[in-house]
């Protein structure tokens, strides 16, 4: 008979008490990301990250760049994208994303619902060139469990690529960084098509050679905690 | 024996060729500044190819390269007894546009292989060879690259040319190349089927060596993203 009890209480897992009526505790779902810049010379902006249902995707490729997902890959400033309507507040690091060096932090939640994951951050020399993840799945991730993937550079489509320094707000042009204005040849989310440079004949550029990059461009490492 | 019979059971489940099955396909391009000419996406068996990299291209593939023309390649799959659909997107796909469609693929038919032009471009093309179609009821998401038939020198002059073996690209859908360029190349030294090196492209659009933009028609590689769903 005792042995039967402890049984039960194994299959709670941790629901067994003196009293019978207390509820189980709710189930945490906290991550550890950890992202990596792979570039040779692009600075990733503080990087956003919400957890969020199955009903919000932070952008598509072939649709129109939201206004919180422009300010991003205009600027770098996540703090719009990651207080999106629909999603759930995220986290925004405040700490920039420098070539060759890896980033950490937790993020958590309680809600059984937020099983998806989007990360974003700026190529802050860049006009207007993000990467991360949106509508990523971690549903099935047990505590432990690490999941790795490779991003790609997106243009947002909102502004040209002009690499003037003007328009450039990262350290190669110190310029401006969102304009609401939209004034890029193709006017949706696609891949980016890289960087030209003032090395490679375009002497109107802030660029230059060491800011150029080819896909991947982040790691990302997610571990359920 | 009855180990033994399991075994050959199993040898004849693994080359038996796959029965018909109903496919759900949507392909994006992911460029920023390229439009694709007409896709051709066909089913078929492991004996033909559309292009196979190391390989010269044939002249279909050539016409196709250069021109966007699908016509040639349409009758190879065809003479093959293959599964296609020729022009899903009734034209142009342009830059992170979508089309979507069914493939309904005959018994032994189990390889899946697409390819469209590149515009602009001499002779780039967006290219799948031969993927082992799933069994598995799901949905399945491979990423495209650019190749080079290696039939044309990239020259990057815009000129109308389409035809097979005439230099020159030719148009821009965008309505962004420059004129009067005197040539990136008059050479193409790997001449057969190869990963694009990606266009070079200048910011002059009256003079200088291109006619394509610098800024617009680079690339970066996957081109295109194509998700196959198995029902």
């Amino acid at each position: 008979m005792r042995y039967f009890l402890l049984s039960v209480c194994l299959l709670g897992l941790g629901a067994c008490s003196d009293n019978d009526n207390k509820p189980a505790p709710a189930e945490t779902f906290d991550y550890k990301v950890s992202l990596m810049n792979l570039t040779n010379g692009q600075p990733f902006s503080p990087p956003a990250a919400i957890l969020h249902d199955d009903t919000y995707s932070a952008w598509s490729t072939g649709q129109s760049a939201s206004v919180e997902l422009e300010t991003l890959a205009e600027s770098g400033d996540a703090s719009q994208l990651v207080n999106s309507p629909g999603s759930n507040p995220g986290f925004s690091s405040t700490d920039v994303l420098t070539p060759g060096a890896l980033q950490s932090f937790d993020i958590s939640t309680t809600d059984k619902l937020l099983t998806q994951l989007t990360l974003a951050t700026m190529l802050v020399n860049t006009n207007d060139a993000f990467t991360g993840l949106t509508g990523v799945s971690l549903e099935g991730m047990q505590k432990g469990d690490v999941r790795v993937y490779y991003s790609q550079a997106y243009d947002a489509g909102t502004e040209f690529n002009d690499e003037l320094a003007a328009n450039i707000p990262g350290p190669a042009g110190g310029g401006e960084g969102f304009n609401a204005a939209r004034n890029d040849v193709t006017a949706v989310v696609t891949n980016h098509g890289g960087v030209v440079s003032q090395d490679d004949g375009y002497a109107g550029s802030a660029l230059t050679e060491a800011d150029r990059f080819d896909n991947s461009v982040m790691r990302i490492e997610v571990m359920r905690l | 024996m009855k180990k033994v019979l399991f075994s050959g059971l199993m040898a004849v489940a693994l080359s038996t060729p796959v029965l018909a099955q109903d496919l759900d396909i949507t392909i994006t391009n992911l460029t920023h500044g390229s439009h694709f000419t007409p896709l051709l996406v066909a089913a078929h068996t492991d004996t033909i190819h559309l292009f196979q990299t190391g390989a010269v291209a044939s002249a279909n593939l050539q016409a196709m390269a250069e021109g966007g023309d699908i016509s040639g390649l349409t009758s190879d799959v065809d003479a093959a007894a293959a599964d296609k659909v020729a022009d899903p997107a009734a034209g142009l796909l342009a830059p992170g546009a979508s089309t979507s469609f069914s493939l309904s693929t005959g018994a032994g038919n189990d390889y899946l292989s697409t390819v469209a032009m590149i515009l602009p471009s001499n002779d780039g093309f967006v290219g799948l060879d031969s993927l082992k179609i799933p069994t598995a009821p799901g949905s399945y998401t491979y990423k495209l690259n650019a190749y080079d038939a290696g039939t044309e020198a990239n020259d990057e002059i815009v000129n109308g040319n389409g035809a097979p073996g005439l230099a020159g690209i030719p148009a821009d859908p965008l309505g962004k190349n420059g004129m009067n360029a005197t040539g990136v190349t008059t050479t193409e030294n790997n001449t057969k089927i190869h990963i694009h090196r990606g266009v070079l492209g200048d910011t002059d659009l009256a003079a200088g060596s291109s006619d394509l933009d610098s800024r617009i028609h680079r690339w970066l590689n996957p081109v295109a993203r194509i998700v196959v769903t198995v029902k």
